[in-house]
């Protein structure tokens, strides 16, 4: 399975996340297709054909049976990565032993998510991670499921600031 | 589909190094980096960002919303402030520019997400609806 023939299922009512990892995907050659509604997700992966389902473990709830343990009954080859905005190391074992591939928390780091969905050809040869990182000016990805930024507020006072060259330029 | 531009600035390098990795891991193209309110606005128009991350409280003989403004007038980008200080008289100067978002340090990595989404969908239909002038 190549990168250009994957198609994704990206089930997530959060907008900002799922346009993020959408876009991320498609440029790194991917097909997604969005859904806001755990409920069609039976009749889309029946008439879809995807290769990854990718889920918000609140929409897994919602329906009367868990759609991770639907989706892996119904579809043993589909690959199953679970989001959610708690990197919880239960939750992660919780999906995992339903029949999840992958849990990773919200924002999703696109690095890792390759690490999963990219064959070893494509990750060797450059893949998403070139285009990611977008040529020269990429940085080394982050380890983790998830980063937390480390914003803190390092000035003394909000008073007038001196002229003095700082920084990297 | 293409990886939406990002001008970061910032003159605290840590604050900077994060926001840069953050935004990378995203899926974002940091196009460039600036300290100093005058070099932001000189990278804004030499890499036309989408985006740009403004610190207001900046190195130099102007501040971010000063620059913000200068980089306004010269193009479409969106603005996004970015301060650990909040008083009403900045906020007012601030709104001024018109900004596509104001988030006070330190700054949740969902809800930064968030207002960089919401920024660059709005960007995308005002350009769409002709609202905004290309430089």
């Amino acid at each position: 399975m190549s990168s250009s023939e994957s198609s994704v299922l990206l089930l997530d009512r959060d907008d900002a996340n799922a346009r993020a990892v959408e876009r991320g995907l498609a440029v790194a050659g991917f097909s997604v297709t969005r859904c806001a509604d755990p409920a069609r997700l039976p009749d889309l992966l029946k008439a879809g054909r995807f290769d990854v389902l990718i889920a918000d473990v609140l929409m897994t709830r919602i329906t009367d049976e868990d759609l991770i343990v639907w989706a892996r009954q119904n579809q043993r080859k589909l690959r199953i990565v679970i989001m959610s905005e708690f990197e919880s190391p239960f939750l992660d074992k919780q999906c995992i032993s339903k029949g999840a591939d992958l849990f990773v928390a919200k924002p999703v780091d696109l690095h890792k998510l390759q690490e999963f969905l990219l064959p070893v050809e494509d990750r060797t040869s450059g893949g998403l991670r070139q285009s990611l990182a977008g040529g020269s000016e990429g940085i080394a990805p982050m380890s983790g499921a998830t980063v937390k930024i480390a914003i803190q507020r390092t000035r003394p006072s909000p008073g007038p600031r001196g002229r003095g060259e700082r920084g990297t330029g | 589909m293409s990886m939406p531009r990002i001008l970061i600035v910032e003159d605290e390098p840590v604050v900077a190094m994060s926001l840069r990795r953050h935004l990378t891991t995203w899926g974002y193209h940091v196009v460039g980096q600036a300290v100093r309110g005058e070099q932001a606005v000189v990278l804004a128009k030499e890499f036309e960002p989408d985006l740009v991350l403004m610190d207001i409280q900046l190195v130099g003989d102007i501040d971010g919303i000063e620059a913000a403004s200068q980089i306004r007038a010269q193009s479409d980008a969106a603005v996004i402030f970015l301060t650990g200080y909040s008083d009403s008289k900045m906020f007012a100067r601030a709104r001024i520019t018109e900004p596509y978002g104001y988030l006070i340090k330190p700054v949740l990595p969902k809800d930064l997400l968030h207002t960089i989404e919401t920024a660059l969908q709005r960007r995308a239909r005002e350009r769409g609806s002709g609202k905004m002038n290309s430089a």
